[in-house]
């Protein structure tokens, strides 16, 4: 027992001795960058991505028919040269690049366009409903688009149910990127794990919850890569990827904690990156409920919050005051259509002339967990609380974790409720699928919704400025909501690192990146 | 009864608590608020679209339905697909599975090697320095968060020293090929060495994090059995034949005060296999934890029962290993 317990240890201690005298296969060059994040993908494929783990990856393995050239969203050409628009505005008609070429060798071509749309907007594709889940393409076309023609092989139609100015903006967005058709047919439901597209990177290798591995696409057709291997580091807590960063095992690091911000600025060899996020955080107001269907009662509110402390408090310089509905990066922000003073003064005047001078009682509800768009909600709600305190109100705030707490918010059963937004930066986004319809306020006043449907229609740009202007200024005068903050996005890299992009998606952009 | 019987006894035993435990877990997660297609959805989903994806997660049948579908496959460790990766169910959780086991399993190694001998030295020199030290050592052991030992040891060995790794499971230029799951196994049937060392430097770190707690028990639990077992006649007789003290304390005493040793070892390593949740956040190790919150977030139904089912599982024959140790332990017990 003892002898075989012995043999056991020297056996070991030997190994161990053995493996510290072995030299890994380095790396030659060591021209990797890796990027350590706090989530890992769930699903690459542009079709069916959803969370900002996945796009970080689909925008460097697939490409648009065009691309963003800068923040503003302007588009230039990519898979597509050229397009052209009919005069009713309902028909799209694009000249595809030629000589571009799958990850796996096949061709780009028209087929290709219309098997990425139609796998998942056709019911009768042969692909359709191949991978489950729901698609963000849908969400943002399905009702749009009617059909997706092939004209000839690099010449593709997109008919439109009715005039839609997002939608070349839209083209160059993720869920729009185009697919191998070959590797959908070859790997059918398994193409989630063999992802094949045009992009700058080619899928290497995934082994979830540690790593993703795309390597350099030596035939891209634009600009090629300067580095080798992208690499996706899942690392959790953001403490430890600060620790990995400073150490050099990784090149870059996202989602920080503004706490770190100074460590990493008084570090020479590290940089920090901030760009304002296209998200807001908010507390919506459930406008169906007494007394909040006053609109009185809903700018008390917004007079009684006190947003700077908010964003000062739970920011930390990290983000920017709220003005209204749309983060102030967006197309046709009106830096006039709001803010309400702070004002509590002004608060309870407004409270007694809707008849509630003695207050009432309230539930805030709340929930636990960093989202994109705050940090700290529990600590941002005991805030709030505060501060309608000061105006008479009796708060109690309530909270849930995140799954509950939207569900609560969904069927309506909350009176104020702390949440957010983010979303592609185009204004629509944000005055009609956030404020209009999907807000969880009721608030859906006709001609609002008239406005925002006309803006949608609108492909003049100064027309739709002055739509969406106005629709701002409405928003702000229902108040159905206290707008609070917009989070900034934050990464940080080795000062060795060039190129490498955040957007205000907060989505990593490594295709032109290199490493001195 | 022989043992083998008692075992296959054990086993038929197994069965109805399996199924209890799946049909309150099932229970549990679709009586909690919170629509996974609605989830996905929001805010851009019609009602008919969040409609058809209810109906294509199958979420729309009568719950007996949905349970006995998820029975029939669970049945064949088919837990289906996850719902927010559309991955098997059961591929998602076995490289998991796998890190999980090989963190806990190296977490309760430390704990018994360096526990055990603590709490018999403890009990030896009972009320001496070394004995307070022992207590302190434990109670400080149950008392330090393990996020903030974890935090200290990457500050320390890995971001300061730089002896070992920040986090994760193997450096990603070493060259592992996946077989079995666990990297150390793994490493040595490749026969890279190299990928074996990486792995262990991998696994120090958070291995003696995760192992504090269990490790402050065994030495607790170890001393105090002890000090009754020592106090006992056949203590004395076995003295008074003069045996020497080494051998006394080793062979006589030890062994029957690791009964009480093993019932804590057995109801950590049932703990510690369903994932630790904090240290695995906090050296990014790839287990069970992580993914179990993951889903939990998401409503991920196929992959909470799943990981829930197997957990049960492990415990059951966690329990009845232990049970057995016991009649290995104590030839008086029988079953």
């Amino acid at each position: 027992m003892f002898k075989c317990k012995r043999f056991f240890m020297v056996m070991l201690s030997t190994l161990l001795i053995l493996s510290g005298c072995v030299k890994g296969k380095e790396l030659e060059g060591g021209n990797d960058l890796t990027i350590a994040r706090s989530t890992d993908a769930e699903m690459i494929d542009p079709g069916h991505a959803m969370a900002e783990g996945d796009i970080d990856v689909v925008f460097h393995l697939f490409d648009g028919l065009v691309q963003f050239k800068n923040r503003d969203l302007e588009v230039e050409p990519a898979l597509a040269t050229d397009w052209d628009v009919s005069e009713d505005g309902k028909t799209w008609t694009f000249q595809l690049r030629k000589g571009v070429k799958f990850h796996d060798g096949t061709d780009f071509n028209a087929d290709a366009v219309v098997h990425s749309f139609k796998r998942i907007l056709d019911k009768d594709h042969k692909f359709y409903g191949l991978i489950k889940g729901n698609s963000y393409l849908d969400y943002l076309l399905g009702d749009i688009i009617e059909d997706v023609v092939k004209m000839n092989d690099y010449e593709v139609k997109f008919e439109l149910k009715r005039k839609f100015a997002p939608f070349l903006t839209y083209m160059g967005y993720y869920s729009q990127f185009v697919v191998s058709p070959a590797a959908l047919e070859k790997y059918g439901e398994d193409f989630i794990n063999h992802p094949v597209g045009t992009g700058p990177f080619k899928f290497k290798r995934w082994k979830k919850g540690e790593y993703l591995e795309l390597t350099a696409n030596e035939d891209y057709w634009g600009e090629k890569p300067k580095i080798d291997s992208l690499v996706f580091k899942v690392v959790p807590e953001s403490s430890t990827r600060l620790m990995e960063l400073q150490n050099g095992s990784v090149d870059a690091i996202k989602n920080i904690d503004p706490k770190q911000l100074e460590t990493i600025e008084k570090n020479d060899e590290l940089k920090a990156l901030s760009v304002p996020g296209a998200n807001t955080f908010f507390m919506s107001i459930n406008t169906e409920k007494e007394p909040f269907d006053d609109v009185k009662v809903r700018q008390a509110l917004n007079h009684a919050v006190n947003t700077k402390r908010i964003v000062e408090n739970i920011y930390e310089g990290d983000g920017t005051r709220a003005i209204n509905f749309m983060p102030p990066t967006v197309f046709s922000f009106d830096k006039n259509a709001g803010p309400y003073r702070y004002d509590p003064d002004q608060a309870k005047a407004l409270l007694q002339e809707a008849g509630y001078e003695d207050g009432f009682k309230v539930k805030l509800n709340t929930f636990e967990g960093a989202r994109t768009y705050v940090s700290q909600p529990v600590q941002a709600a005991e805030l709030i609380a505060s501060d309608l305190k000061k105006i008479g109100l009796d708060v109690e705030i309530e909270t849930n974790e995140w799954a509950k707490h939207a569900d609560i918010m969904d069927n309506g059963k909350h009176e104020l409720s702390l949440t957010g937004w983010f979303d592609v930066p185009y204004p629509s986004n944000f005055l009609k699928t956030l404020a209009l319809e999907g807000s969880r306020t009721k608030y859906h006043p006709e001609d609002l919704q008239e406005k925002a449907k006309k803006a949608l229609a609108t492909y003049d740009e100064e027309k739709q400025l002055k739509l969406y202007q106005e629709l701002q200024q409405g928003l702000h005068e229902g108040a159905p909501i206290v707008p609070i903050a917009h989070s900034n996005y934050s990464a940080a890299v080795r000062s060795d690192v060039k190129g490498f992009v955040l957007d205000n998606l907060g989505v990593v952009r490594a295709h032109k990146a290199s490493k001195k | 009864m022989n043992i083998l019987n008692y075992i296959l006894i054990r086993f038929l035993w197994a069965i109805p608590t399996l199924l209890g435990v799946s049909i309150l877990v099932f229970l549990m997660i679709h009586l909690i608020p919170g629509d996974p297609a609605q989830l996905m959805l929001y805010p851009r989903g019609t009602p008919e679209q969040v409609e058809a994806l209810r109906e294509q997660l199958g979420l729309n049948d009568p719950m007996a339905v949905q349970y006995f579908n998820w029975l029939k496959d669970a049945l064949f460790f088919d837990f289906g697909k996850s719902v927010s990766t559309g991955s098997s169910v059961i591929s998602e959780i076995s490289s998991r599975f796998a890190a999980t086991v090989e963190l806990a399993l190296s977490a309760l190694s430390i704990a018994v090697v360096v526990g055990i001998p603590l709490g018999v030295i403890a009990a030896r020199k009972k009320n001496s320095l070394i004995d307070y030290l022992c207590i302190t050592f434990s109670l400080g052991g149950v008392s330090i968060p393990v996020f903030w030992l974890g935090l200290m040891l990457i500050f320390v060995f890995a971001a300061t020293l730089g002896w070992l790794p920040v986090s994760g499971r193997i450096s990603m230029d070493s060259g592992m090929q996946i077989v079995t799951g666990f990297y150390l196994l793994d490493a040595l049937l490749i026969g890279n060495l190299y990928a074996f060392g990486d792995a262990v430097k991998h696994l120090i770190l958070p291995a003696v994090a995760l192992s504090t707690i269990p490790l402050a028990m065994v030495v607790r639990i170890t001393r105090s059995s002890m000090l009754e077992v020592l106090s006992q006649d056949y203590m004395k007789t076995a003295r008074a034949k003069g045996i020497p003290g080494r051998l006394i304390i080793y062979k006589h005493a030890l062994r029957n005060a690791l009964i009480p040793v093993v019932t804590v070892l057995g109801i950590q390593i049932g703990s510690l296999m369903g994932g630790s949740i904090l240290t695995e956040t906090v050296f990014s190790w790839p287990g069970l934890g992580s993914l179990i919150i993951d889903s939990i977030n998401d409503r991920d139904y196929p992959v909470i029962q799943g990981v829930v089912f197997l957990a049960t599982l492990i415990m059951i024959v966690v329990n009845l290993i232990v049970d057995v140790l016991y009649a290995y332990l104590d030839p008086r017990i029988r079953y």
